[in-house]
């Protein structure tokens, strides 16, 4: 049996690691990264080879993996003449590790289907460390037919690799993710300063109350850094903005009510208008701390 | 051995005095309803007193462990209150969760009488208090802690100084804070899995290993998720504490916009009668119609 061909297109804080991985198992990969300099230092680093066009680079893999920024860049790279789809064979599959929409995720699905092409929608957690570590979390929709070819090129860059659902699932899944997060660092912002306010050693408080029910990963990995004022690391405000809209919006059709998770992307939406859409999602700490 | 006095013999006080006997340390209880102290005798040995000032007497310290600021005062003054009963050179420790003023008042009034004071509110819950593993936040002076913190050992796992009078009950509020915000995220996350059709329990274990990992949701999505809200700790008790903290912000300036919120939606548990549930009923706010 010849070895998997695989395209990997989007070469960003996550993508170019995990195909550097990805590329250091038996599978070949070709890149597509839409400034091209960040393809060609990845030729060099990992020995692959890179493409012009995501539709160049996808022509003749039998896996097409992607990591782009949103719904828009997504379809931007699988859809069109250039896109991955038109490069595809019949019998390939689709894996994309953006944090999309759940509602792309099922229309890309449906169109690949129509060209005998699979589709796995697979956001993942862990941050920039966690892919360069590959101990990726991997949340992943789709048909069983479809993970069961995909599981294997994912486990080079994740610690797990789950199948939650059909189409979409993976999505649905990172929501929860991001709703259950962007809580936890707003209730550790007030907390921490609170404690400020209060005259108490903050990182004192830290080391107590995590040992018991308020604990978080948030609290353990974060509560010390935000009272220090440290935010010029981690992931970005903007980026998580952009998860929330995510969530609000498939929950206005779900039915599923976000009262503080509404409050909290207000107080992104503050944070980017500030100039600070930059800084780790942590700077909402800067909101109560500058008041 | 400390000779010792309990007041307050709830689930919280009559577990961590039951633990002092059992360190045989000298206790004598004194509770408002008397059959729960008659109840603790029986169990623990020991000695009851009919009033907090007659248990008081003679003890090197006093332990109080009651429901909020008012319940405080009442065992504290007057006639047949702690502070009248105790000897000069001795130390009162409060575990109750209450307001950092009463902490202050009563440190300042202890301290005219000789009497040492040390504000001691625990985390850990009933679980933690029957097993001998709170964890108690400690505001107060050094001197007064060396003293009492080889005796509070005996029910917990962490006893920690934090500052004078008044910080070990703010360090409780920054607990209480941390804690309801992360129960609300919980609550709307769980809620919206299951509007999404997802397996809220298989996303609860996929995502408990990463950023989004709490206590709680280690040990209150499963439950929140089957609906059952029959035991833990109490809406009626964290609508009290936030009431603390909301109050204790307004003077030293935090703002606590997202604590302020879930406060709201406790009253609105409580008055859906959800007063003696688990705080992680929130969910029901998103997940039941009308």
């Amino acid at each position: 049996m010849s070895s998997t061909k695989a395209a990997f297109i989007g070469l960003g804080n996550m993508g170019y690691p995990m195909a550097g991985h990805l590329a250091k198992t038996d599978v070949e990969v070709t890149v597509y990264n839409r400034t091209g300099k960040k393809a060609e230092a990845w030729a060099n680093e990992y020995g692959g080879a890179m493409a012009e066009t995501p539709a160049k680079a996808a022509q003749g893999a039998d896996i097409v993996l992607t990591c782009v920024g949103n719904d828009d860049d997504l379809r931007a790279v699988i859809l069109g003449d250039d896109g991955a789809l038109a490069g595809m064979g019949e019998g390939g599959l689709i894996i994309d590790h953006t944090t999309a929409s759940a509602i792309v995720a099922r229309e890309l699905a449906k169109m690949a289907s129509e060209a005998g092409i699979g589709f796995l929608d697979a956001p993942v957690s862990g941050g920039q460390e966690g892919a360069r570590n590959r101990v990726l979390t991997v949340m992943v929709g789709g048909k069983e037919a479809d993970f069961a070819k995909g599981e294997r090129a994912m486990q080079s860059y994740a610690k797990a690799v789950i199948l939650m659902g059909p189409v979409g699932s993976g999505q649905l899944t990172k929501m929860v993710n991001q709703i259950c997060c962007s809580c936890a660092i707003q209730a550790l912002a007030e907390g921490m300063n609170f404690a400020v306010k209060a005259g108490l050693d903050a990182h004192q408080v830290v080391d107590v109350i995590s040992k018991g029910a308020a604990q978080s990963w948030q609290m353990e990995n974060r509560g010390k850094t935000m009272v220090d004022g440290k935010f010029d690391f981690g992931f970005a405000c903007d980026w998580m903005r952009k998860d929330l809209d995510i969530c609000l919006d498939e929950a206005r059709v779900n039915g599923g009510q976000l009262p503080l998770t509404a409050l909290i992307e207000g107080f992104f939406a503050r944070l980017q208008a500030r100039g600070e859409g930059r800084l780790d999602n942590t700077a909402l700490y800067r909101l109560l701390s500058d008041a | 051995m400390t000779k010792t006095a309990f007041i307050g013999l709830g689930v919280m006080g009559g577990a961590m005095a039951g633990h002092l006997a059992k360190a045989e340390h000298d206790v004598t209880v004194y509770n408002r309803t008397t059959k729960k102290a008659e109840a603790w005798v029986a169990e623990h040995g020991g000695a009851m007193a009919n009033t907090p000032a007659k248990a008081a007497e003679g003890c090197d310290v006093v332990f109080a462990c009651v429901g909020n600021d008012n319940d405080l005062r009442t065992v504290v003054y007057g006639q047949d209150g702690i502070l009248s009963g105790m000897k000069k050179g001795a130390l009162f420790c409060d575990h109750t969760t209450a307001s950092a003023i009463v902490a202050r008042e009563i440190d300042a009034k202890a301290r005219d009488l000789g009497i040492g004071f040390l504000d001691g509110p625990v985390s850990g819950g009933q679980a933690g208090a029957e097993n001998g593993q709170l964890t108690v936040m400690v505001g107060g002076s050094q001197k007064d802690f060396d003293v009492a913190e080889p005796v509070i050992q005996a029910y917990a796992k962490a006893v920690t100084l934090l500052g004078a009078a008044g910080a070990g009950q703010l360090t409780k509020m920054v607990n209480q804070i941390c804690f309801v915000g992360l129960v609300q995220g919980l609550s709307e996350g769980f809620a919206f899995a299951q509007a999404a059709g997802l397996d809220a329990k298989r996303v609860a274990d996929v995502i408990a290993k990463g950023a989004a990992q709490s206590w709680q949701m280690d040990n209150r999505a499963e439950t929140m998720i089957d609906d059952k809200f029959d035991f833990g700790f109490a809406v009626e008790w964290v609508r009290k504490d936030l009431g603390i903290a909301l109050t204790e912000a307004r003077g030293n300036g935090a703002l606590l916009p997202a604590t302020a919120l879930v406060d709201q939606f406790y009253a609105r548990v409580a008055a859906m009668g959800g007063n003696r549930w688990d705080t992680s009923s929130l969910i029901r706010l998103l997940t039941r119609k009308g």
